[in-house]
């Protein structure tokens, strides 16, 4: 069984199905950082942060996705991962989220609730960056950009 | 009886509205599909959401608590009215406004302060003229509501009620039930009702699933989403019921022109004859007379 067992993949975004389909594996982006999941995967659901969704297809050509924030169910060999913004990594726009990287340092946040809020768009910038910087290997970050933590 | 000739540029003038309708009615039919097709692709996540929602509460248990279920005192609530920014759609905008209104002049009864937040010109415009001042327009959103232009509109209500400075949230919209039935509904979004535990999860097949970091942690992201997606779905419902409501007053006024095609034209026809009979009659009355 373990030969040829395959996961059935569903990725759903409210504006509908973005994958649909076998796969041989799965990576996704936890909160806490990413997991990967194989077949006979205990149930399982696990809250989904900013980075990258890499699906490894049965014939093993992959397919990668920027996702940020969601959630991700094991059932059986069956994973779903409901997300509201599921974007293909090669469409992931670079300067767009270097651009979003410097607002959102140059933002001043006082308080717990909007230093949270800061911190989550800057974990989405770093988090675009970077997946942009993977799928393309151009425009990859460097340590500063991954390092540089808001003043506080 | 009317000249012919103005019947003849009556009938004309018909004709052009019925083209102009019936085009109308062919756009509202391929933009009905499309808008079907966008609320039909949110459904797999809607349901997934709910059943997911059950499960957690189901492992949460009952003591389980967040800000979006609790039920304050009411003082402040928003009325989201939903309808088009373009008319021509029968009693669609009515209706919605309709229920906009009833809702705000109940919540008025209750002693509550209501804050007006009207999507779309139509519906604004006629509040206006009921004397009710929306506070905020959107008028951005076109018939293609995507989850962002929305989201924008969801998170700013959500984050208000979280700063406590709503109590309530109402949504006035047109809910779409099937092709042929559409309903002007109001439904509260904000505070939500306590999720309900899945019976299935319940009942047998019960799995130890792993929660990662905890079911309650993940029911507290997941909740948000779910008011999120709740006015989203009152966005993609609006839309398609405009579709399905421009088709068919489209049809109608179609109909209605190409039977009034018909009545000028025998109108015309009939006067036509009536004149020529006339002439004939003038003309052999008059040679009737020289002999």
């Amino acid at each position: 069984m373990a030969e040829n067992a395959a996961l059935t993949v569903s990725v759903v975004t409210p504006e509908g199905s973005a994958y649909e389909g076998q796969a041989h594996h799965v990576v996704a982006p936890a909160f806490d950082g990413e997991m990967a999941v194989y077949p006979l995967h205990a149930p399982m659901v696990a809250v989904l942060g900013h980075g990258e969704l890499r699906i490894t297809r049965t014939d093993g050509a992959g397919q990668n996705f920027y996702l940020s924030g969601g959630v991700l169910q094991v059932a059986g060999d069956e994973v779903s991962i409901l997300a509201e913004t599921v974007i293909p990594s090669r469409d992931v726009d670079v300067e767009q989220a270097h651009t979003e990287l410097t607002e959102a340092m140059g933002t001043p946040a006082v308080g717990e609730v909007e230093l949270d809020a800061r911190m989550d768009r800057l974990d989405d910038a770093r988090a675009r960056i970077r997946v942009a910087g993977r799928s393309t290997g151009r425009n990859a970050p460097t340590a500063d950009q991954i390092l540089q933590k808001p003043v506080e | 009886m009317a000249k012919p000739r103005a019947i003849l540029k009556r009938t004309q003038s018909v004709k052009n509205i019925a083209k102009i309708t019936k085009t109308m009615q062919m756009i509202a039919t391929a933009k009905f599909k499309r808008a079907f097709d966008r609320a039909v692709a949110a459904r797999p996540y809607t349901d997934k959401l709910t059943r997911l929602i059950g499960k957690l509460a189901d492992a949460a248990g009952s003591e389980f608590e967040h800000p979006l279920l609790d039920k304050r005192e009411p003082k402040k609530v928003v009325l989201l009215a939903i309808s088009s920014n373009r008319g021509l759609c029968g009693g669609f905008n009515a209706n919605a406004t309709k229920a906009a209104l009833q809702a705000h002049a109940a919540l008025l009864e209750r002693g509550l302060d209501v804050e007006v937040i009207a999507c779309g010109k139509r519906v604004a415009r006629m509040l206006k003229y009921k004397r009710v001042i929306a506070d905020v327009e959107h008028t951005h959103i076109e018939d293609k509501p995507t989850f962002a232009e929305v989201d924008v509109i969801g998170s700013e209500l959500l984050e208000r009620y979280a700063n406590g400075e709503v109590d309530e949230v109402h949504v006035a919209y047109t809910k779409f039930e099937t092709a042929a039935r559409q309903a002007a509904v109001v439904e509260q979004v904000l505070p939500l009702e306590p999720p309900q535990a899945d019976e299935d999860a319940a009942s047998g097949v019960q799995q130890n699933f792993i929660f990662h970091p905890s079911a309650e942690q993940i029911l507290a992201d997941l909740l948000p989403r779910s008011v999120r997606l709740h006015v989203f779905q009152a966005f993609l419902d609006s839309a398609v019921s405009e579709q399905t409501a421009r088709m068919v007053a489209m049809k109608s006024a179609t109909d209605n022109a190409v039977e009034m095609i018909r009545d000028l034209t025998m109108l015309y026809n009939r006067s036509r004859q009536t004149q020529i009979t006339t002439e004939l009659s003038e003309i052999i009355g008059g040679a009737a007379a020289l002999e």
